[in-house]
């Protein structure tokens, strides 16, 4: 019996070693990364695939992007949390993407882990994650989560500036886009997106941070085809948030056919459009001199 | 509690070492572990459904003693019968009883009356076929005289409930179990050995092979009108690996985890897929089921005794009990009598008995007859799975027209589908694999004296590895459901 078990043991520790090595180094790398980010830049651009159009050269040279595709409030906070938490961070500015499509069902999946879809961002976002801050989930449902083990092979995402070439998107892939963020016209929004966008305001209150938040414009027949429901979520945004940040509402801002790259994503001239904006914006708000 | 989850990871080292280190010295004890943790495995699913194995568990523990106890063949026939209508009652109420109630309501409607069916809205208990099949066996046995009732209840429960067997199999015999729960049982190096790479090849079975064919076979099936022929045809295929991998792999896991407790479970599978004719593959397909059926319906019907057209309707009536067994749909009723058909001759013409042995024992490879006996056996398995795979016959019949349609000779195409080339390697690993350990329990058995440590436990790494990386698409086992 004691044969089986040491050797079942020295069976297991090459393994879990090998575990244990590259967890400690890649925590170490990702951190080491993101302390970078905090002493070098002072305007970061946070958020899902929406936010990764803008487009960081064409703003401030200090700014960077770090927005990711499906990128779940909780990571973005994760992200920004290890960054801002930095002693020696410059960050005075986040821009961060909160749109209609931020709240629907799609982005709730993201954050359960017992989906595909949590999985996944399980795995792209291991590195970033401060485990105590995860609300419903304990440490444990983390480590004995399948995605966990393969997230620790998995490069972090760290996210930045995605230039797409596409252009006059089909109908179809307008609908594809709306049936991606709604799976039905009544399917529940996302709960935990509220929380952790609270979470987000309440750190950059906290550490004197100003935050601007930004909708950026879809084409004009996936709005056309939104549920009801999130075209009114869309309207009470501005309300809500305009108090607690600068929002900037882009979202009915018309734009052809040309600025995009499918039903809801800006292409690269789209990004220049919406990003000349943004520009304009932290010029007039005297947060670029 | 799935087999291929971290809380089974957790559960299972968990009672192993309460059992060979706490409980060590008392069988009794080690017993009750095993009934407690058996217990606790099953409420993992569901805790109120505990209470109906349970139930199940004391209604033929009784039934048995009092059959025993009977002082004549009348009131012992009452005590069988009673367990009998009892445990097919449950079997009835759960798993076909909405099945029958459409069905009669479809029947009334073709002759002009509107019947709204009154259907239960309950939600199949885990592995009641498979426990009923081991308390109806256990009665069946006693009532035949083969066995004695068993007194000690604790003995008589883990004999049902033992969980790496209790919801999917093998479908045990209280013959070969109960003789192991009430012997001592001594820790073999060995055996914990071979129980744990077992358990390994059966995670692999199940992880990389099963649910990476899942995907594609799952999109193709529910999307058949979108594809030519052939892509239907490898849709097939995939399915035929998916149900092997997960099934196989499940008993691999089940066997393995019980021989790390000193138990010996039934074989269930022996590499069906390299059978040379349909007889050969029912003897080497979900064998614990297939002998239950011969032991308790084909033999007691009257096997193969009574001429020609006995033997033509006791092999009908197996087959299509086999298929309603697998569940309440037309789609397994057709498969078992697709399956019945492809026997019939070998069974008419007395050579369901030419292939008892594994094919090519102790050569490399194959002869080109045998070959092509495999290749036709195997692809006669395929057809017959695509109604087993079906939702519905409607859905079945479509998919075989769309195979025998002009497009059966365009090339394979897979829209909206990732397929890629390492799938198929991962395949022809596995088949591989399989081929040169045909000969043995399982594939990885003989692995010890073909390879030195180091490359062995390089293969076992690399399987590990493997296990990791395809983990995470969380499908549940198939046989589950049934």
């Amino acid at each position: 019996m004691f044969t089986f078990l040491k050797r079942l043991l020295l069976f297991l520790f090459i393994p879990l070693l090998v575990l244990l090595i590259t967890f400690t180094y890649k925590r170490y790398d990702t951190d080491r990364k993101m302390g970078a980010f905090a002493k070098k830049y002072s305007i970061l651009i946070m958020g899902d695939s929406h936010m990764a159009r803008i487009d960081p050269k064409l703003l401030h040279d200090k700014t960077k992007n770090l927005a990711s595709p499906g990128e779940h409030y909780f990571y973005t906070y994760s992200k920004l949390k290890t960054i801002v938490d930095n002693r020696e961070s410059k960050i005075k500015t986040i821009v961060i993407g909160i749109g209609p499509h931020n709240f629907s069902p799609i982005y709730q999946k993201l954050y359960d882990l017992n989906t595909s879809e949590g999985r996944g961002s399980l795995e792209n976002y291991l590195y970033f994650i401060n485990f105590s801050e995860a609300k419903g989930y304990s440490f444990w449902n983390f480590i004995t989560n399948p995605a966990f083990f393969k997230g620790i092979f998995t490069t972090p995402v760290f996210g930045g500036w995605y230039a797409s070439n596409n252009s006059n998107p089909k109908l179809s892939i307008v609908i594809g886009s709306l049936r991606m963020h709604y799976n039905g016209k009544d399917a529940d929004g996302s709960s935990s997106q509220i929380f952790y966008l609270e979470e987000i305001i309440k750190l950059c209150n906290e550490k004197g941070i100003k935050l601007i938040g930004l909708s950026t414009p879809v084409h004009p027949e996936y709005k056309k085809r939104m549920p009801k429901k999130y075209l009114e979520l869309n309207s009470s945004l501005s309300k809500i948030y305009s108090t607690k940040m600068i929002y900037l509402n882009y979202f009915s801002y018309k734009l052809s056919n040309i600025f995009f790259a499918d039903g809801d994503h800006l292409n690269i001239l789209g990004s220049k459009v919406i990003t000349s904006k943004v520009d304009s914006i932290l010029i007039s708000t005297k947060i670029i001199k | 509690m799935l087999f291929n989850s971290v809380n089974f990871a957790i559960f299972l080292p968990i009672v192993f070492i309460l059992y060979w280190f706490f409980t060590k010295k008392s069988l009794k004890l080690q017993n009750v572990l095993l009934l407690l943790s058996s217990y606790f495995f099953y409420a993992c699913w569901d805790w109120r459904f505990l209470f109906l194995l349970i139930f199940s568990t004391l209604l033929d523990y009784f039934t048995g003693i009092k059959m025993s106890e009977a002082k004549n063949e009348i009131l012992k026939k009452r005590w069988f019968w009673l367990s009998v209508c009892i445990n097919l009652g449950f079997l009835g109420v759960f798993k076909y009883y909405n099945f029958f109630a459409n069905s009669f309501a479809t029947l009334i409607s073709d002759f002009g009356f509107k019947v709204n069916p009154w259907t239960l809205k309950v939600i199949l208990p885990i592995g009641i076929s498979f426990y009923t099949f081991h308390g109806l066996s256990y009665v069946i046995d006693i009532y035949k005289n083969r066995i004695k009732a068993e007194r000690n209840f604790v003995d008589y429960s883990v004999f049902v409930s033992f969980f790496p067997l209790l919801v999917a199999g093998p479908i045990e015999r209280a013959t070969h179990l109960l003789p192991q729960i009430q012997a001592k049982r001594h820790f073999n190096y060995i055996k914990a050995i071979g129980g744990l790479r077992q358990i390994l090849w059966g995670l692999f079975k199940k992880i990389v092979i099963a649910d990476q064919c899942a995907e594609f076979a799952n999109t193709i099936f529910s999307g058949s009108e979108h594809y030519s022929g052939s892509t239907l045809i490898l849709g097939a295929v995939f399915f035929t690996f998916q149900i092997y991998g997960d099934f196989s792999g499940y008993s691999d896991i089940a066997l393995g985890t019980a021989r790390l407790f000193g138990i010996e479970l039934l074989k269930n599978f022996s590499y069906p897929y390299f059978s040379r004719d349909i007889a050969e593959f029912w003897r080497r397909w979900h064998i614990s089921l297939s002998t239950w059926f011969r032991d308790y319906l084909y033999i007691p019907l009257g096997g193969s005794k009574g001429g020609v057209w006995m033997k033509i309707r006791n092999t009908l009536i197996i087959f299509l009990v086999s298929g309603f067994w697998h569940g309440a749909n037309w789609t397994f009723i057709i498969w078992g009598f697709l399956n019945a058909i492809y026997i019939m001759p070998s069974i008419i013409f007395n050579t369901n008995r030419a292939n008892l042995d594994i094919v090519a024992k102790g050569k490399l490879l194959p002869t080109f007859k045998e070959l092509i006996a495999m290749l036709i056996t195997f692809s006669l398995t395929i057809f017959a799975w695509i109604f087993f795979r079906s939702a519905n016959v409607s859905d079945a019949i479509n998919y075989v027209s769309t195979i025998f349609s002009k497009s059966i000779l365009s090339m394979p195409s897979f829209p909206g589908i990732g397929l890629t080339p390492p799938l198929f390697l991962l395949l022809f690993f596995f088949i591989t694999v399989e081929w040169v350990g045909r000969e043995y329990n399982y594939a990885l058995e003989n692995l010890d004296s073909r390879w030195g440590g180091i490359i062995r436990w390089l293969f076992y790494y690399l399987i590990i590895i493997s296990i990791f990386y395809f983990v995470g698409t969380g499908q549940e086992f198939i046989y589950f459901q049934f």
